[in-house]
């Protein structure tokens, strides 16, 4: 199955889960090529156990700067959310400490969301750490990027739904990830968000996704690569567009699910909009716009001469 | 705001620098001063939001503090920035409290810090934090940090003032951005750049347009017959680049070499470069 390409219908594209901190930058360049626009990273683990908050303060720093700056040099907005993931919520190392630097992270502007939260072992403290984390979110003004479970899948949607509902967070400020055929059922009227990832042998294939959005449809559905530093595909999200219009869809169907659904779900806080998520992720405006491109030295000795570079 | 940080605001072009904005910023000031600078440590993010990247002024030299900036790369929200960070200073937590505040800020955070510096009461640790932003890979950082204003002019020492014109040059990023740079060039930097121009002629990748006017401040061996070389350079922006720089060696042997090319010369801009060169 061939890539998007500039001859595709399929020209803007929001990744909305990328683990793009364990990719290399042809990454990047793949996907700017392939369409997409914006990358959503949530914050999570990294593989193996984390020993100190300063960790995550590293990382978290990465995630708000130097990740946005290798992603905009190839017309890509990079935005995160942030969070204390289930796994690492488990470890008392850590746990207790990053609860407490989350919060000035929350206010950051690439931040437009809490995640990934939510359940893994469907343990104690893996829930302790899942509703403190909804306070804050509340508290900030943020959506919310759930993880749910790989193992008891059903059993780990509900539960994390039940923990959702009992918190009185709006539903529709909620994105329940990783879903399947059986947990779409579960959620489908909930008023929460959908989010399918579509990674090789343990979640969700191309296929089986195009016939779940025939059978539920678009609203509030998203879909995304989840790609990490496992074998996964970066390019899962136009892969999966392509094959939707193969399968029937409209354009704007496919638009819904790869841009409009994405985009309304996390700039609807304000942090970020669709017009700024349109426009080129340049640091410098004048540089690029027609309003004040006479930038010039006044020195003589280095003034610029026009038609130089 | 009350207090000396009235300064900033003074300094910004126009009766009400922030115009329709103003209100913005004065509730942001009123929080500070009822909350205090812990306050600021988290929501200094919001001011991109709150002020917006508006670019609106336009004085390539605009007076501050101790030197100039230029205020047309000026973002609202790094102007607001510099208000709130000096009100925070003044109200006790001192310059250190920016090397924190900048430690822990996303690149949003530390172009608004960096911006501010030219602004505020902070020269003890303005270097460092010049440093910090010369150190980062994310260039618009860098740009913050050391272009656009004269104050890396004012406080870097040599060795820290020449790696940040050499890595102008690498950046490609103009020498007309580097305020003050007529008062630090020196031999050093000088030859630092003709060897930066060497390496990249032999890898056959462009060189640094400013490079020889910039050596021709402080010329060393080299530079003259460089600048020679370079009046018949097939591309017009390195003609003009040496045309440049020969204005300011005046030199009596340049001279002839100047008369020669302008018996030739068809670049109008190079021309009157050369022309104007006594």
């Amino acid at each position: 199955m061939s890539t998007a390409t500039r001859s595709s219908p399929v020209t803007r594209i929001f990744e909305p889960h990328a683990h793009m901190f364990s990719r290399v930058t042809d990454d990047y360049q793949r996907m700017a090529a392939a369409g997409v626009k914006v990358i959503l990273e949530p914050a999570f683990w990294l593989g193996q156990p984390r020993t100190s908050v300063g960790t995550f303060i590293d990382y978290f720093d990465t995630l708000v700067g130097w990740e946005r700056f290798r992603a905009a040099q190839f017309g890509i907005h990079h935005l995160c959310t942030m969070a204390l993931n289930p796994r690492e919520a488990n470890d008392d190392r850590v746990n207790g400490g990053v609860l407490e630097i989350l919060p000035r992270y929350l206010e950051k502007n690439s931040v437009v969301g809490v995640g990934e939260i939510g359940l893994d072992d469907m343990t104690e403290k893996e829930e302790r750490f899942f509703e403190a984390q909804i306070a804050l979110a509340i508290e900030h003004d943020l959506p919310l990027l759930v993880h749910t479970p790989h193992r008891n899948k059903v059993r780990g949607f509900m539960r994390c739904l039940e923990i959702v509902k009992s918190s009185g967070i709006p539903m529709d400020r909620v994105l329940m990830d990783h879903g399947n055929e059986e947990t779409v059922r579960i959620t489908r009227d909930t008023g929460v968000w959908q989010g399918f990832s579509i990674y090789p042998f343990t979640k969700m294939e191309p296929g089986r996704m195009v016939e779940i959005l025939k059978e539920h449809g678009t609203e509030r559905m998203m879909i995304n690569s989840a790609c990490d530093w496992g074998v996964s595909d970066p390019l899962s999200v136009p892969k999966t567009a392509e094959m939707m219009l193969a399968g029937g869809f409209s354009e704007d169907d496919v638009d819904r699910v790869v841009w409009g659904n994405p985009v309304a779900f996390f700039a609807r806080m304000g942090r970020t909009s669709e017009e700024e998520l349109l426009a080129p992720p340049v640091a410098d405006r004048t540089e690029t716009f027609g309003g004040n491109t006479v930038l010039r030295g006044q020195d003589p000795g280095f003034e610029d001469i026009p038609g130089d570079r | 705001m009350t207090g000396e940080s009235g300064r900033v605001i003074s300094a910004l072009p126009g009766g009400r620098p922030f115009g329709d904005r103003s209100g913005v910023l004065d509730e942001l000031g009123q929080r500070l001063e009822e909350r205090g600078p812990g306050w600021l440590e988290v929501h200094l993010p919001s001011l991109v939001r709150r002020l917006g990247r508006d670019q609106p002024w336009t004085q390539a030299r605009l007076p501050v503090r101790q030197g100039v900036v230029d205020a047309r790369r000026l973002r609202l929200c790094d102007a607001a920035a510099a208000v709130l960070l000096d009100r925070a200073m003044e109200l006790g937590t001192g310059a250190p409290w920016l090397v924190q505040l900048y430690s822990r800020g996303d690149a949003e955070e530390r172009r608004m810090i960096l911006r501010s510096l030219p602004f505020v009461e902070a020269d003890e640790v303005a270097p460092v934090l010049m440093e910090e932003a010369h150190r980062t890979n994310d260039q618009v950082i860098f740009e913050a940090g050391l272009l656009d204003s004269d104050l890396p002019a004012l406080l870097l020492d040599g060795d820290a003032y020449r790696r940040a014109v050499l890595r102008t040059a690498f950046l490609d990023l103009r020498a007309a951005r580097l305020l003050g740079l007529e008062r630090r060039a020196d031999p050093e930097l000088s030859r630092m750049l003709l060897e930066f121009m060497s390496e990249r002629e032999a890898a056959d990748r462009p060189v640094w347009p400013d490079t020889l006017p910039v050596c021709a401040l402080a010329p060393v061996a080299g530079v003259v017959p460089k600048v020679a070389g370079d009046l018949w350079h097939g591309r017009d922006v390195r003609r003009r680049q040496a045309a440049r720089a020969a204005a300011r060696l005046q030199d009596p042997w340049l001279a002839d070499r100047i008369r020669e090319r302008l018996e030739v010369e068809r670049d109008p801009v190079v021309r009157e470069l050369l022309e104007a060169t006594p």
